[in-house]
C-alpha cells in the first residue's frame, strides 16, 4: 500500500506540467481585496484595486516619481491667460478594448461621473475645485477644464488613483467586474471565486511596441513567507510591493532581484488629537515630537528601507520639503517642555495600534522606548486589526496610522486642512489653511514653494502628527525578469515594459 | 426498532443542534464590532457612500426580523447577497467549498494510511527503536504550530526540492493531473497534521488490545501475526480512532484556514477570513453555518460508524 502511494506521488510530480496559464507572467500583490475588489476607478480603495486597474486603464495625465505631471492620454496641455481654463489635447488613434475610439466625451464623462455626488466616489473630495459645467469637450480630441478660481497645478491635481478614463456612459454597476479601458492589457479570465485573474496584451495599444508581456496573471498572497517561497521557487515573476522583512531575507539571493522605488513614498505616523488632553497643549505635542530619534526609526522599524521625516507629509528628499536635514532628538528639551506645560514628573498616555498596516505595532513599541527617557510613559494598546479603522482610527486621542505617497498640494490638504475629512489630529489652524489654499492659486513656482514651506513649518511646530519616517516601496523580480520599477505611490503601477527572458512575450 | 430508534434520536439531536447553532451564529455575527460599509468602501470612503451602502445592506431592521428572513432564505437554499461582492453568497461560497472539500477529501485519503500504518508498526514492537523514533516524530509535529509546519513543508517541497508548486493556482481548463499536482502539497500538510494525533491514539489502543485474552487465544490457535493484527486487533482499535477522526475533521475546519493561507489556496477557509475582515455578514453567517453543519455531520457519522462497527453499543442498557 505504501509503495503504491509513493509511486503515485512520483508519477504525479513527473507527468504533471503547468497549464497554459503558466505562459503568462505571474504577478503577486500583497494587499488583497477578496470579493470586494473592483475594476471601477471611482472606487479604487484598496491596493488590490490599483493592481488591476492600472492594467486596463490609462489616465489623462500621470505622475512621475517626483509627482510631476507627465502626458498619458493627454499629449499636451496649456492654460489660458487668466489661469482659469486648462486645455488638454488628446492622443490620436487611441481605442478602447472593445474597439471604440477614445474621444473627448469619454474624458468629460469620466470626470463628471467622479464628482457627481450620486456616484459617491471617495475621489470627489480631491476634485472639489472642478465644476461639472466647466468640463467641456471642445472637439473630439480637445477637453477644457474651466474653474471658478485659478488652480495653478491643475494637471497634477486631476491625476490621482480615481481619475482613470472610462468609456462615456460606463456605470459603477458594470465597471465593478468589467474594465473596458484604453490600457495596456485586456481583461480576460476574471474569476474571483477561483482567485484567477488573467489579462491579455492589448494588440492595439496606443504606445507602439508596448506592452511587452503577452499576458499577466494577477494574484494576491497575503502571507509574506508564501510570497518569498513563491519567488524563490521561480513560479512567480514579480512581487509588486514587498515589506522590509522580505527585502532583508531576499537581499543577496541570486534567484531574485530587489528593485526599490525611485523615491520614498508614503509615511507611517503617530497621530495626537489636538482637542484631547494632554495633546491640546502645543508644548506637550512638541515634547512628544522631540523624543523621536528619526534615523533610529528608519533603521529599526523599516530596516533601512526609507528616509527620516520631519512631521510634515512631504518627504525630505523632495525639493518642496521644509528641510532636507533630519530634526535631531532632544530629550532635555522634551523634559523642559513638559515641565513648562505643568507635567514636571512626566505624563502617561495610551498609544493605540494594531497589525492593521505594515510595522504599526513595531513603531508603537519603538516610540514607547524612546519616549520613556523623557518621562513619557506610553502604554501600547494592541487592538484587533480587522476593526481598527472603524473603531480605533480617528476615534481615540493617540493612534498609529499611515498614508500612501501623494503630490505636494494633495498631501498638504488631504489630511491637514481644518475641514479635511481625514484630519487625524483634529487640528485647526487658520494660517496653515490660508497658506495651503493660496498656494493653489499662486502661479509663480518660486512663491508657491515658499508658501508650501511656510505651511510645513507651521504644521511641524504646531500640528498633531508625528511623522518619523517615509518608507521606500520595493518590488521583487525573479532573476531573468526586468522592466518594472515601483512608483513611490503604491496606487501607480506601470506594467508596460515588464518582461521575462524565459517566458513567452 | 431499537437500532433505528437510536439512529433517529441522533439525527434529531443533530438537527436541533444546528437550529440552535444558527441562532447563535446570527446573533454573534451581528454583534461583531466594526462597520461593514467602512470595511468594504475603505477607510477613505465618504459618509454618504457609506450611508447608502448601509441602507442597501438593510442593517437597520430589527434583529429577530432579520434572523427569520435569513433562516427562511437558508431553508430555501438562499444564503443572501454578499455585501462586498454584490452577488449571491452561494455563487461565492460553492466554488470555494468545492475546492476545500476536494482538499479535505485528498487529505482524508492520505490521512488513513498515514495514521494507521505508523501506529501498527509501532504497536507491533513497542519501545523498540522504530517505535521511539516514530513517537518522537509525532510529538514533534504535534507541538509544532500549524503555520510553522505548513511553512516548513512549503520551503522543503516547493523551494528546496521543487516537486510541487508553492502557490495553488486553479483554472477551469486544467487537467486532472495538474489539478492533483496543485492540491497535493496542501493536502499532505493537512493529512500529516491530522495523522499525528490519530497515530498516537491508535498506538495506545492497539497495544492494549494486543495484550488482551482473545489475542492470546488467537496466538495459541496458531494464527499468523499479520492475520491477528489486521483481522482481530485493528477493527477493535478503530473505534476510538474513528472518534478521533471526527474530532480531526473539526480540527480540519480550523487547520484548513492556515493551510489555505500559506499555499494561497482559493478555499472556503480563506474566504471566511476575507469575509471576517470585510465584515461581510451574510458570507460570515453562511460560512460558519456550513462549517457547523460539517462538524455536526462528521460527529453523526462517527456515532453511526461506531454503532455499525461495535454491536455492543446497539444493545439497550
Amino acid at each position: 500500500m505504501k509503495r503504491t502511494l509513493l509511486g503515485s506521488v512520483l508519477a504525479l510530480t513527473l507527468t504533471a506540467t503547468h497549464g497554459s496559464a503558466a505562459e503568462c507572467l505571474r504577478v503577486i500583490g500583497t494587499e488583497g481585496g477578496g470579493p470586494a475588489v473592483t475594476l471601477d476607478p471611482a472606487f479604487n480603495n484598496l491596493n488590490d484595486d490599483s493592481y488591476q486597474q492600472n492594467l486596463v486603464f490609462n489616465k489623462l495625465v500621470n505622475l512621475d516619481a517626483d509627482y510631476q505631471p507627465i502626458p498619458e492620454l493627454a499629449k499636451a496641455w496649456s492654460v489660458s491667460e487668466d489661469g482659469k481654463t486648462w486645455t488638454f489635447e488628446l492622443e490620436q488613434g487611441v481605442t478602447f478594448h472593445d474597439g471604440k475610439p477614445l474621444t473627448a466625451a469619454d474624458v468629460v464623462w469620466s470626470f463628471k461621473r467622479l464628482i457627481d455626488p450620486a456616484t459617491g466616489s471617495p475621489g470627489a473630495g480631491l476634485l472639489g475645485f472642478l465644476d461639472p459645467a466647466g468640463i467641456v469637450a471642445v472637439d473630439d480630441h480637445t477637453v477644457t477644464f474651466t474653474t471658478k478660481d485659478v488652480v495653478a497645478e491643475l494637471p497634477l491635481l486631476i491625476s490621482n488613483k480615481y481619475t482613470m478614463i472610462v468609456q462615456d456612459g460606463a456605470t459603477s454597476e458594470v465597471l465593478k467586474a468589467t474594465g473596458i479601458g484604453t490600457g495596456p492589457f485586456i481583461q480576460d479570465v476574471y474569476d474571483l471565486a477561483q482567485d484567477t485573474r488573467v489579462f491579455q496584451r492589448n494588440p492595439n495599444y496606443w504606445r507602439a511596441g508596448l506592452p511587452i508581456a503577452a499576458c499577466i496573471d494577477l494574484k494576491v498572497i497575503t502571507e509574506e513567507v508564501s510570497r518569498i517561497a513563491a519567488i524563490q521557487s521561480g513560479s512567480v515573476d514579480l512581487i509588486v510591493s514587498a515589506g522590509p522583512a522580505t527585502v532583508t531575507t531576499l537581499g543577496g539571493d541570486a534567484r531574485v532581484k530587489v528593485v526599490p522605488a525611485a523615491a520614498a513614498g508614503g509615511y507611517i505616523n503617530l497621530s495626537m488629537q489636538t482637542d484631547q488632553q494632554p495633546f491640546d497643549d502645543v508644548r506637550v505635542r512638541q515634547a512628544m515630537k522631540a523624543v523621536v530619534d528619526r534615523q533610529l526609526v528608519v533603521d529599526t522599524v523599516l530596516l533601512g528601507n526609507g528616509v527620516p521625516g520631519n512631521d510634515t507629509p512631504i518627504a525630505p528628499t523632495n525639493p518642496m520639503a521644509l528641510t532636507a536635514e533630519t530634526m535631531p532628538r532632544d530629550v532635555a528639551k522634551a523634559r523642559a517642555l513638559l515641565a513648562e506645560a505643568g507635567y514636571p514628573d512626566g505624563i502617561t498616555v495610551d498609544l493605540n495600534t494594531a497589525e492593521a498596516g505594515p510595522s504599526y505595532v513595531l513603531l508603537a513599541q519603538v516610540y514607547q522606548q524612546m519616549a520613556a527617557e523623557a518621562g513619557i510613559t506610553v502604554n501600547v494598546v494592541n487592538n484587533p486589526a480587522d476593526s481598527y479603522f472603524d473603531v480605533i482610527w480617528m476615534k481615540t486621542p493617540f493612534f498609529v496610522s499611515s498614508w500612501n505617497g501623494r503630490s505636494v498640494p494633495e498631501a498638504l490638504a488631504y489630511t491637514f486642512l481644518s475641514d479635511a475629512e481625514y484630519n487625524e489630529g483634529n487640528w485647526k489652524n487658520a494660517d496653515y489653511d490660508e497658506l495651503v489654499i493660496d498656494a493653489r492659486t499662486e502661479v509663480d513656482p518660486a512663491k508657491r514653494a515658499e508658501m508650501v514651506k511656510q505651511a510645513q513649518a507651521i504644521l511641524a511646530a504646531d500640528g498633531g502628527l508625528i511623522i518619523p519616517v517615509f518608507f521606500t516601496d520595493v518590488a521583487v523580480l525573479r532573476a531573468g525578469c526586468d522592466g518594472f520599477v515601483p512608483h513611490p505611490s503604491a496606487s501607480i503601477l506601470n506594467y508596460e515594459t515588464l518582461t521575462c527572458a524565459d517566458r513567452a512575450n | 426498532m431499537s437500532f433505528l430508534h437510536l439512529i433517529l434520536t441522533r439525527i434529531a439531536a443533530s438537527t436541533l443542534t444546528l437550529v440552535l447553532v444558527s441562532m447563535i451564529i446570527f446573533g454573534a455575527v451581528q454583534g461583531l464590532p466594526g462597520d461593514a460599509a467602512a470595511r468594504i468602501l475603505g477607510r477613505e470612503a465618504s459618509e454618504t457612500a457609506k450611508d447608502r451602502l448601509r441602507q442597501e445592506m438593510n442593517l437597520d431592521a430589527p434583529l429577530v426580523r432579520r434572523y427569520l428572513d435569513w433562516a427562511g432564505g437558508v431553508l430555501q437554499g438562499d444564503l443572501g447577497k454578499s455585501f462586498s461582492g454584490q452577488k449571491p453568497v452561494t455563487e461565492q461560497l460553492l466554488p470555494r467549498l468545492k475546492n476545500t472539500l476536494a482538499l479535505a477529501g485528498i487529505a482524508l485519503l492520505l490521512y488513513v494510511p498515514l495514521s494507521i500504518l505508523p501506529a501498527m508498526m509501532q504497536a507491533r514492537h513497542p519501545d523498540r527503536r522504530l517505535d521511539r523514533t516514530l513517537s518522537a516524530l509525532t510529538v514533534l509535529i504535534l507541538s509544532t504550530p500549524e503555520f510553522l509546519f505548513a511553512t516548513l513543508l512549503l520551503f522543503g517541497l516547493a523551494v528546496w526540492l521543487p516537486l510541487f508548486p508553492p502557490i495553488v493556482q486553479l483554472s477551469s481548463g486544467m487537467g486532472w493531473g495538474a489539478w492533483l499536482h496543485a492540491l497535493f502539497l496542501p493536502s499532505l500538510t493537512l493529512a500529516i497534521l491530522m495523522a499525528t494525533y490519530g497515530t498516537r491514539l491508535l498506538r495506545e489502543s492497539l497495544i492494549e488490545i494486543l495484550q488482551s485474552d482473545h489475542v492470546l487465544l488467537a496466538e495459541l490457535k496458531g494464527l499468523s501475526e499479520s492475520r491477528i493484527l489486521w483481522r482481530h486487533v485493528l477493527p477493535n482499535a478503530l473505534i476510538p480512532w474513528m472518534n478521533a477522526t471526527a474530532l480531526n475533521v473539526a480540527f480540519m475546519i480550523g487547520g484548513v484556514v492556515v493551510v489555505e493561507k500559506v499555499f494561497g489556496f482559493p478555499g472556503f477557509g480563506s474566504m471566511l477570513v476575507d469575509a471576517l475582515q470585510m465584515r461581510d455578514l451574510p458570507v460570515i453567517s453562511a460560512g460558519v453555518l456550513v462549517a457547523a453543519t460539517l462538524f455536526v455531520l462528521a460527529n453523526l457519522a462517527a456515532d453511526l460508524g461506531a454503532l455499525l462497527v461495535n454491536p455492543r453499543l446497539r444493545v439497550k442498557s
